[in-house]
């Protein structure tokens, strides 16, 4: 009897301590992922922290990735949009954005349009009826307009339309306009799209150039002080005092005429950068006053570090994050500032197109009242630099994880 | 067995701007011995930092020497040498800082905050001896080698303190200039702090420039102590002799000041009138006869010079001879005195 007793006995105390012993090793595994957690977060450099702080910024987060859509959409903005640049039917000018019906006689046929048919009213005003007839399926991958893609890939492949070549010979080219068309009977939402490649990227470009300006004539008057210091602040002075509208004028009427689009491109982001690197180049100099009185620096100083290697090491890291903030920050003054431009025709002009130049049609009151829809580009103007103050706002609050 | 490696001489520092110059430091003399420490006290705005500074040429001195005998055996003027040797001796002249926080860039892993000096001044030095030698110099100020990843952000000011001792202790220096260096840091921390400086004078045969106000700090740590007031060195002498006996009024207050632990002690002090002047409108005569209750017609008229009235003990007053004044050590052997009685 003993003996049949005693292996039950050890069996159970063995149990017990095994359960014990997976207990204690649960957490043991807890405190060593806390501890792991902890020294992480004690090894984390300045980027890391600030990555961390911007990721809780809900808002940030939500901008950065609407901007990211709208790049994105920039980038492949022929491929997307229906119409190229050039395309215009004259059937279509001033029509109203095309309702999408899913619906034809009580039938689920998934996506797709009727045709406009002109029409006047009693006083002789053009209006649109839909011809509820036949209707038009939208299809994925219809070939239209060839178009280079980045410049480089020749295809006329486009994200979605209307399959016109399934058209009976003779009837007029059908296209889905979700945002209306413009006096041209152009697709307004294609030309948005063409239009931020230029929106969008000359405030970029613009910023990154007025960057490295502001870095090396701040840093020039931070560094080095007196004189230097005095004559560089009083040009800032100047130059940031002058009426940007009268300048914009003056420099846009530097731009030769007739010079090729990309050329004009060219000349709008330089007036853009020359105008803006005024800000940045006071924040780059004091920053780099105050720093330089840091103990740190003095301490890489006496320790026999060089002038340089301490501007590279020390200085430099030390505002950046502020300087990103600047940028993000500065960015929409110059969206409004190309849509400005390209809308008081200082800018890009047609063919070329840009949401300042699609906004130019606003400029006529009777048209607003009458094609409300022309007011679009105004949304991905606000919405951009809505979304870039966002970002910028969520970045500062991260930017100096020190204090 | 002493052999002196610094002598400062008649060393000023003028801040001027457009309207007004100010003396931070005037025309102070001093010596020290290799080995010893030597204390600077005084009030805050007295040049104290100031004097530290131009000890280590990261101010350019108005005037005067800062004479400095290098390991070669050369004594070099360190506001007077070209950029070549003062490369040299940047290695033996070190300095550490106030403040835990802002001496240590944040952007920084301590690693490479410890490392920076063999960086720059041993660009050839292999990276695993270069990596020895910073983990030996962070285990000899206490510093737990595992934590070299991390930032500063992750540390607590004493820790942050014993990182930058490293960084200034890792070229193996011979002086070094502690500029109020455990001011910002807890008591319990200040005494660990202190203790390992003391400690790490032994092993490394350090000497010490110690800039403090705090009087008790300094007493515990000095072999030798100046106290300043308005840029002027008014009191030179032994740690023992000048809290024993100080020979200047100035000191005396100063040193009425230390609170003594005893509930039973009465409360000696001797009140200072007024404010310290304004260092760029600076008094007539002795710089501290406005608030010294001595004054006399001399003191407002003459100006006053260090003079040794013992030997190794120099004191700038003109009726120094004529008073006997107490320190804090004679209160508490008077107060034990008494209580033997």
């Amino acid at each position: 009897m003993k003996q049949s007793a005693d292996p039950k006995a050890k069996a159970s105390a063995s149990s017990l301590t095994e359960k014990e012993e997976r207990a204690a090793e649960k957490q043991r595994r807890k405190e060593e992922k806390a501890r792991i957690k902890q020294e992480k977060y004690y090894t984390a450099s300045q980027w890391q922290l600030m990555g961390r702080k911007l990721v809780k910024h809900k808002l940030a987060m939500g901008s950065a990735v609407l901007l990211i859509i709208l790049y994105l959409f920039a980038a492949f903005a022929n491929f997307i949009a229906p119409q190229g640049l050039e395309d215009y039917s004259s059937s279509a000018s001033n029509m109203p954005p095309t309702p999408l019906h899913f619906v034809h006689e009580g039938e689920f046929i998934g996506p797709f349009i009727y045709r406009f048919e002109v029409e006047r009213d009693e006083m002789r005003n053009k209006i649109f009826v839909e011809d509820t007839s036949t209707p038009y399926r939208l299809q994925f991958f219809v070939h239209g307009t060839s178009y280079k893609l980045f410049g480089l890939f020749e295809t006329d492949l486009h994200l979605y339309g209307v399959d016109n070549s399934q058209l009976p010979p003779g009837q007029e080219p059908l296209q889905y306009m979700p945002f209306g068309a413009d006096q041209l009977g152009r697709d307004l939402f294609s030309r948005i799209l063409i239009g931020s490649q230029v929106s969008l990227t000359v405030p970029l470009l613009g910023t990154i150039i007025s960057f490295v300006l502001a870095l090396v004539i701040g840093g020039i008057s931070g560094y080095y002080g007196g004189w230097i210091d005095t004559v560089i602040q009083r040009i800032v002075e100047v130059l940031s005092s002058f009426p940007t509208l009268p300048l914009w004028m003056a420099l846009s009427a530097a731009i030769p005429a007739g010079i090729p689009v990309v050329q004009v491109y060219i000349w709008i982001t330089l007036i853009m950068s020359l105008m803006g690197w005024t800000g940045l180049a006071r924040t780059v100099r004091s920053r780099f006053l105050s720093l330089k009185k840091e103990d740190y620096v003095m301490a890489a100083r006496l320790s026999g570090v060089s002038d340089m290697k301490i501007v590279a090491k020390h200085l430099v890291p030390g505002f950046m994050s502020y300087l990103i903030v600047n940028l993000t920050l500065g960015i929409p003054n110059m969206i409004l500032g190309e849509t400005s431009m390209s809308f008081l025709g200082l800018g890009m002009r047609a063919p070329a197109t840009s949401w300042g130049v699609l906004l130019q049609e606003c400029q006529n009151v009777s048209n607003i009242a009458n094609c409300p829809w022309k007011l679009i580009p105004l949304v991905f103007v606000a919405v951009s630099i809505l979304a870039f103050n966002f970002l910028g706002d969520g970045l500062r609050d991260a930017a100096d994880p020190y204090k | 067995m002493s052999e002196t490696i610094l002598k400062v001489e008649g060393l000023s520092k003028v801040f001027t701007s457009k309207k007004t110059a100010i003396r931070a430091v005037n025309d102070v003399s001093f010596t020290v011995e290799k080995g010893e420490t030597v204390g600077i006290v005084g009030e805050s705005g007295c040049g104290k930092t100031t004097l530290g500074r131009c000890i280590v040429a990261a101010h350019k001195a108005t005037a005067g020497k800062v004479l400095y005998r290098a390991q070669d055996g050369n004594e070099y003027d360190l506001q007077a040498i070209d950029k070549k040797t003062m490369k040299k001796i940047r290695k033996e002249v070190q300095m550490i800082f106030q403040d835990p926080f802002s001496s240590l860039d944040p952007r920084m892993a301590v690693y490479d905050i410890i490392s920076e000096p063999l960086k720059a001044n041993y660009p050839k030095m292999p990276r695993s001896e270069m990596e020895d030698r910073v983990r030996e110099m962070a285990a000899k100020v206490g510093l737990n080698t595992s934590y070299l990843k991390r930032y500063p952000h992750a540390f607590s000011g004493g820790q942050r303190q014993r990182i930058g001792i490293a960084r200034a202790l890792i070229l193996y220096p011979r002086l070094i200039v502690c500029d109020e260096a455990v001011s910002a840091l807890d008591v319990s921390v200040q005494a660990q702090v202190v203790n390992l400086l003391k400690d790490l004078q032994q092993e490394m045969n350090l000497t010490y420039l110690f800039i403090s106000h705090d009087l008790s700090v300094v007493e515990h740590i000095s072999d030798k102590v100046g106290v300043m007031y308005l840029g002027q060195m008014v009191e030179y002498a032994s740690s023992s002799a000048l809290f024993r006996r100080p020979m200047h009024p100035y000191t005396e207050a100063l040193l009425s000041a230390v609170p003594v632990a005893d509930p039973e002690v009465k409360n000696t002090r001797i009140p200072l009138k007024g404010e310290i002047p304004n260092p760029a409108n600076a008094p007539s005569g002795c710089f501290f006869h406005t608030r010294c209750r001595y004054c006399q017609e001399k003191c407002e008229k003459e100006r006053t010079a260090l003079r040794e009235l013992e030997p190794g003990h120099f004191a700038a007053c003109h009726r120094a001879e004529e008073f006997d004044l107490s320190g804090v050590v004679r209160r508490e052997e008077a107060q034990k005195s008494e209580d033997g009685t």
